[in-house]
C-alpha cells in the first residue's frame, strides 16, 4: 500500500513532520517501509509513503482507512469529503439480481458522458504519483475511489451491455476474457457478474474485455459491490492474477461503503466528464451481510493477560476511539466492533486493540522466573560435534533438496520425495542420505584448491518407511577425501583409507560408552569392496549406520581423482550409556608374544581375533595387528596377518609355561581351520 | 724433579698453565694424568720423600700435598667448566628455528549456525526450557490449519511454500513442533524449537532454506508484560546489555498481540524477532483451555542473528560451505 500525504488532507488537517507520520505509523502496526520526498502540484511539500500492510488490516488499504488511523493516533477530527446529492433524470436502464454471496450490489447508470477527455487533474497526479497507470478518465476514477476508499468500482460500458445483469456462480464450461486480454476457462466456484449473454467479470478480481470502457463510451454502468472475502479467496491466485480489487476483497471491504464510493464517484464523474445520472439502484440479501457480532472484553482479564492496568476510562475510549459502539458496560464491557474492522470477532481481538492503542513501548517489562526442571541427559550430539571439530572436521549445513541427476549416482532411491514447485530442477528431490550433499561440498572445495577435506553434516533424510509411509531420519553424515595430513617440511603425505574414517567412527561410540561392529554391505554409490554396515554391539541385528569408500565407478563419472570415504549414521543411536562396570584390571607384570598367520585373502582378522581371544579366556588378553602382508613371500590368493599379544592375570605373574601354553592352543585351535602359523 | 720449595711452585705453575689451556675433555684428562696420575709428577716426588731428611721430609712433604690439592682443585674446575662449555655449544648446534610451522592436523569448525542456535539455545535452556524438534516434510493442518491460517486465507501469501507430490509441505516455520508439542505434553511448558525451514525464494537475502528458533510458554500468569521482559533479557544477553530495543505491533495469525521487536542497528531499526501472546483458537486447536492456561511464543532467524554477531553480509555463504569461511569459526 502506498499513498502520497496531501491525499490525507482529504480527511484530516494533520501538522505533523512526515517522519513523525511514519513512526506512528510504524509503531501502531502500519509498518513504514520507507518514505520520499516528491514534486507535487497539489499543496507544497508531498510525501509519498510506502506501508507493509499485514493481512489483517484491510481496513487500512486506502487513504481514507489511513487517515482514520492517524486521526485516533493524533485525536483529530476525521471527516469524510462532501457529496453533492444529484438528483437522478432517467429511470434505472437494467435490473439487477443478486445472490447471498454478493449480500451488498449498488449500480448506477451515467450517461452523455465524454470519456475523451486527457486533462490532467488531481486525480491523475495522485494516480500517476502511486504508481497507477492512466487508462480514461472513467476508468481512473473509478481507480482514485479504489485507492481513496478502499472500495473497488467497476465501470461497464452501459451501450455494450445485453439486458439484465446478474451475480451468480459460474457454469460449468463458461469462459471470459478479461481486461488483460487472456481467457480464462471458469471454475463453479468463481463467483461472475453477467449478462444476457454471458460472464461480463470475474466477480471482485477483473473485468471482461466484451463489456470495457473506452475512450469511445459515451455511457456507463457503475458497479460498487461488496462480495464476501470467502468467496474471492483463492480465485486470483489459482488464475494468477492478483489485482488491486482483489487484495482488497480477500481481505475484507467495508460493507457500509458501497453507497458511499459509489456517490463520491458519480460526483467526480460528472465534475470531469459532465452528462446525466441514473438513481442508485441497491440489491441488498440483508441476511447475508456480515453481522456485527457483540463482543464482552473483561479487562480484569485483559490486564492480566497483558500485564498492564488499563482503566476503564482508558479502555472505553480508546474502543470507541477506533469505532467500536458500546453496548454496556457493566464488569464487562460488551461492544459492536466497526464494518471496516474484519480482524475484531473475538475479545482477544479487542484486547490486543488495549495494547496496540497504549502502545507496547509503554507496557512494563517483566522477567520470566527460572524454573528447575527434570533434564534429561546431556545431548550427546554436542560432544559428538565437538569432538569431530578436533579432529579435523567441519561442519556442513547445506539444502535438504538435491539434484536428481546426481542423485541417480549416489542414492539408493526406494520412493522419490519430489517438489511440485522447486527452485530449480536441480533443487527437486528431498534427499534420501546426505551422500550427494557431501560430495558436492567435497567438490566445491576440492576445485577451490583445498588437499584436505572432511567434512559433516547433521541433518534430516527422506526415505520411504517399512510400511510405505515417510520416514524422516536425522543423521550424522561425515566425508573426508584428499589427504590426511598435507606434504611438509618435516611429514610426508598421507593418503587416507577405509580405517581412518572406521577410527573415527568407533570413537565417536567411544564418547557415548558404546561398542561397534562392522559387517561387510554393499551400498548404492559406494565400493562394494569396501563399505561396511554399521551396528551397535548391544543390538548386532540393527543396522544404524554405513561407512564405505566412493566407488570408482560414481568418481570417475563425477570427475573425482581422490579417494572419497563417507560415513552416516542415524542420530537416534547416540544415547549415552552411563552405566559403567568398572572391572579389576591386572597389576602384575604382563607377558608379550607375536604371531603370524597365513589365510585366505577373504578371512576378516576380526576372525582369528575372536579365536585367540577364546583360547585366552583365564587370562587378559590385548591383541594388536602389526602388519597385514599380500605379496611375493605368501602364495597367491593368501595373506599374511601378524598379532602382537600382550596377556596378564589379575592372580600373579605369568611364566613362560603359562604362556607357552596359551599360544600352543591357539595354533591347535588354528588348525582345524585353513590358516597356518608363520614361522 | 727437585724436591724443594721453587720446583714445587714451578710444578704447579706448569699444572696450572697445562689444565687450563686443555681445550677437549680429552687433553685435560691426559694432562691432568702427568701429575695426578699414579706415575705423575706429585706421586713419583711424594714417592722419593723418603729421601730427604727427618725435617725437609715434613717440610716438603706439607708442600707436595698442598700442591696435589691445588692441582686437583684446578683439575676438577677446568673439567666442569670444560664440560659446560661443550655442552653449550652443543646445544648452540641443536637450535631449532622455531619458526617453522608445527607438524599438526588442523582442527575444524563448528557451522556459525549451529554456534549461533547453541549460543541462543542455552540462554533459553538456563531458564528451564527444553528443546523440542519435529518434522520438516509437515502436513497442511500442522503447518497452517492449526496455526490459525484458513486454506485460501491472505495470510498464506506471507509464506511461499514448497509442496511435494503427495500433497505435503515443506514447513515454512518451526511452529508446527509447538503444535504437535502441545498436543503431546501438558502444560506447564516451556519450550525451544530450532530448525530448519523451507519457502520458495531465492535472492540475495533470501535462501529457500534457512533455519528458525522458536520459543513457546505456556503457564498461569504468563502474560505480554512477561513476554516483552523476556525478550528484552535474551537480546541484551545476545547483542549486550546497551542494545535499543523497540515492539511494534504486526500480525502472525498464530498469535494475538503480535508484535515485531527491532533493535537499534547502525542509523536505523532493524527486525530482529517475532511474538505474541498465542491467539486462543490455536490453543483450543490443540486442546489447552485458553480460560485456564495463557501462552506466549517468540521466534528468531539464526542466519540474521549470526550475520549481525559476525558481520557477514550475504546470506547465501552459510549454505555455500566453502572452507574459506567455514574455517573462520
Amino acid at each position: 500500500m502506498q499513498f502520497n500525504t496531501n491525499w490525507l488532507n482529504e480527511f484530516i488537517t494533520l501538522n505533523i513532520s512526515a517522519s513523525e507520520m511514519c513512526d506512528q505509523l510504524t509503531m501502531a502496526g502500519l509498518e513504514v517501509d520507507e518514505y520520499k520526498q516528491i514534486k507535487s502540484q497539489d499543496r507544497g511539500e508531498d510525501y509519498i509513503i510506502k506501508l507493509d500492510l499485514t493481512p489483517n488490516r484491510g481496513d487500512c488499504f486506502s487513504v481514507r482507512g489511513i487517515a482514520r488511523e492517524l486521526s485516533i493516533i493524533n485525536n483529530i477530527k476525521f471527516n469524510d469529503p462532501l457529496i453533492e446529492n444529484i438528483k437522478p433524470s432517467f429511470k434505472p436502464v437494467r435490473k439487477i439480481n443478486v445472490i447471498s454471496e454478493a449480500p451488498i450490489y449498488v449500480g448506477r447508470s451515467l450517461k452523455e458522458l465524454n470519456n475523451t477527455k486527457n486533462s490532467k487533474g488531481i486525480i491523475q497526479e495522485r494516480l500517476e504519483l502511486n504508481g497507477v497507470r492512466l487508462i480514461d478518465p472513467i476508468v481512473d476514477i473509478t481507480n482514485y475511489i479504489l485507492f481513496e476508499t478502499g472500495q473497488p468500482l467497476h465501470a461497464f460500458d452501459e451501450e455494450k451491455l445485453v439486458g439484465d445483469i446478474a451475480v451468480r456462480f459460474a457454469r460449468n464450461g463458461e469462459k471470459i476474457v478479461l481486461l488483460d486480454e487472456h481467457e480464462i476457462a471458469l471454475s463453479k466456484d468463481c463467483l461472475i457478474i453477467a449478462d444476457q449473454e454471458g460472464p461480463i467479470a470475474l466477480a471482485g478480481i477483473m473485468g471482461g474485455l466484451r463489456t470495457c470502457v473506452d475512450s469511445t463510451t459515451t455511457s456507463c454502468f457503475l458497479e460498487s459491490a461488496f462480495f464476501k472475502p470467502e468467496f474471492i479467496r483463492g480465485r486470483a491466485r489459482r488464475y494468477g492474477i492478483q489485482t488491486d480489487a482483489s487484495m482488497r476483497f480477500e481481505r475484507g471491504v467495508d460493507f457500509r461503503l458501497q453507497q458511499y464510493a459509489i456517490e463520491r464517484a458519480s460526483n467526480l464523474i460528472q465534475m470531469n466528464l459532465g452528462g446525466t445520472l441514473g438513481p442508485i439502484q441497491k440489491e441488498i440479501k440483508t441476511t447475508s451481510i456480515p453481522k456485527v457480532k457483540n463482543i464482552s472484553i473483561n479487562l480484569e482479564e485483559a490486564n492480566n493477560f497483558l500485564g498492564t492496568n488499563i482503566s476503564k476510562r482508558e479502555a472505553k475510549k480508546s474502543l470507541t476511539d477506533i469505532g467500536c459502539k458500546l453496548i454496556s458496560d457493566s464488569k464487562n464491557f460488551k461492544l459492536t466492533p466497526p464494518s471496516w474492522r474484519f480482524d475484531l470477532e473475538i475479545s482477544a481481538d479487542l484486547v490486543e486493540e488495549l495494547a496496540r492503542l497504549k502502545g507496547f513501548d509503554k507496557i512494563s517489562n517483566q522477567s520470566l522466573m527460572p524454573i528447575s526442571v527434570h533434564k534429561k541427559a546431556n545431548n550427546p550430539l554436542k560432544d559428538i560435534r565437538k569432538y569431530l571439530v578436533y579432529k579435523g572436521f567441519s561442519e556442513v549445513i547445506t539444502y535438504s533438496f538435491i539434484d536428481p541427476k546426481k542423485a541417480v549416482l549416489l542414492e539408493e532411491i526406494k520412493k522419490k520425495y519430489v517438489l511440485e514447485n522447486p527452485i530449480s530442477e536441480t533443487m527437486s528431490i528431498m534427499r534420501p542420505s546426505l551422500l550427494t550433499n557431501l560430495v558436492d561440498t567435497f567438490l566445491f572445495n576440492r576445485n577451490r584448491g583445498q588437499e584436505i577435506i572432511r567434512i559433516f553434516e547433521v541433518g534430516s533424510v527422506f526415505n520411504k518407511g517399512l510400511k510405505n509411509q515417510l520416514n524422516q531420519q536425522n543423521v550424522l553424515g561425515g566425508l573426508i577425501g584428499g589427504t590426511l595430513r598435507k606434504m611438509q617440511w618435516n611429514q610426508d603425505c598421507i593418503e587416507i583409507d577405509f580405517f581412518e574414517l572406521k577410527g573415527e567412527v568407533e570413537n565417536i561410540f567411544k564418547i557415548i560408552n558404546q561398542e561397534l561392529i562392522f559387517k561387510k554391505q554393499k551400498i548404492v554409490g559406494l565400493h562394494p569392496g569396501k563399505t561396511a554396515s554399521i551396528h551397535l554391539k548391544s543390538k548386532p541385528s540393527k543396522r544404524i549406520g554405513y561407512l564405505g569408500h566412493l566407488s570408482p565407478q560414481v568418481s570417475s563419472k563425477l570427475n573425482i581423482k581422490d579417494e572419497v570415504i563417507f560415513f552416516q549414521i542415524e542420530t537416534k543411536y547416540f544415547s549415552h550409556d552411563l552405566n559403567i562396570n568398572y572391572k579389576d584390571f591386572a597389576k602384575y607384570p604382563v607377558s608379550q608374544r607375536d604371531l603370524s598367520f597365513v589365510v585366505d585373502k577373504e578371512t576378516e582378522s576380526e576372525e582369528l581375533l575372536e579365536l585367540m581371544k577364546d583360547c585366552s579366556l583365564k587370562y587378559n588378553i590385548e591383541i594388536s595387528i602389526f602388519d597385514v602382508y599380500e605379496g611375493t613371500s605368501i602364495e597367491a590368493g593368501k595373506k599374511s596377518i601378524s598379532f602382537a599379544l600382550t596377556l596378564s592375570s589379575n592372580k600373579g605373574t605369568l611364566n613362560d609355561a603359562e604362556v607357552d601354553k596359551v599360544i600352543e592352543k591357539i595354533i591347535k585351535s588354528s588348525e582345524t581351520k585353513t590358516w597356518q602359523i608363520r614361522k | 724433579m727437585n724436591l724443594d720449595s721453587s720446583s714445587i711452585s714451578k710444578l704447579l705453575g706448569d699444572a696450572r698453565s697445562l689444565l687450563t689451556s686443555s681445550e677437549t675433555l680429552d687433553a685435560l684428562e691426559k694432562n691432568q694424568k702427568l701429575f695426578l696420575g699414579k706415575k705423575g709428577a706429585l706421586n713419583t716426588a711424594l714417592k722419593s720423600l723418603s729421601s730427604l731428611d727427618k725435617e725437609d721430609r715434613k717440610e716438603i712433604g706439607i708442600l707436595l700435598n698442598k700442591a696435589k690439592k691445588d692441582i686437583q682443585e684446578i683439575y676438577i674446575f677446568n673439567k666442569e667448566s670444560l664440560t659446560q662449555k661443550i655442552l653449550e655449544s652443543k646445544l648452540q648446534e641443536e637450535s631449532l628455528d622455531i619458526s617453522l610451522p608445527g607438524g599438526y592436523r588442523d582442527i575444524g569448525s563448528e557451522h556459525p549456525i549451529t554456534l549461533t542456535i547453541d549460543r541462543i539455545s542455552s540462554f533459553f535452556l538456563a531458564l528451564g526450557f527444553e528443546i523440542e524438534s519435529g518434522p520438516e516434510i509437515e502436513s497442511d493442518y500442522y503447518n497452517f490449519e492449526a496455526l490459525n491460517v484458513p486454506s485460501d486465507h491472505p495470510a498464506k501469501d506471507m509464506h511461499d511454500t514448497f509442496y511435494l507430490n503427495d500433497g505435503s509441505l515443506l514447513r515454512t516455520h518451526t511452529s508446527p513442533v509447538q503444535i504437535r508439542a502441545m498436543e503431546k505434553k501438558d502444560p506447564p511448558l516451556r519450550i525451544i524449537c530450532p530448525g530448519r525451514v523451507y519457502r520458495k525464494d531465492s535472492d540475495i537475502t533470501h535462501t529457500p532454506m534457512f533455519h528458525q528458533i522458536e520459543g513457546l510458554v505456556i503457564e498461569k500468569g504468563a502474560s505480554f508484560a512477561i513476554l516483552k521482559g523476556l525478550i528484552k533479557d535474551f537480546l541484551e544477553d545476545y547483542f549486550g546489555p546497551d542494545v535499543d530495543i523497540r515492539f511494534r505491533p504486526s500480525y502472525f495469525p498464530f498469535t494475538e498481540p503480535s508484535a515485531e521487536v527491532d533493535i537499534k542497528w547502525k542509523s536505523g531499526w532493524l527486525e530482529v524477532m517475532g511474538c505474541g501472546m498465542v491467539h486462543p483458537r490455536v490453543l483450543r486447536n490443540c486442546g489447552i483451555n485458553p480460560n485456564h492456561h495463557t501462552a506466549f511464543a517468540f521466534g528468531m532467524g539464526p542466519e540474521r542473528m549470526a550475520m549481525l554477531k559476525y558481520g557477514i553480509d550475504d546470506l547465501r555463504t552459510f549454505f555455500d560451505n566453502d572452507f574459506r569461511f567455514l574455517k573462520q569459526f
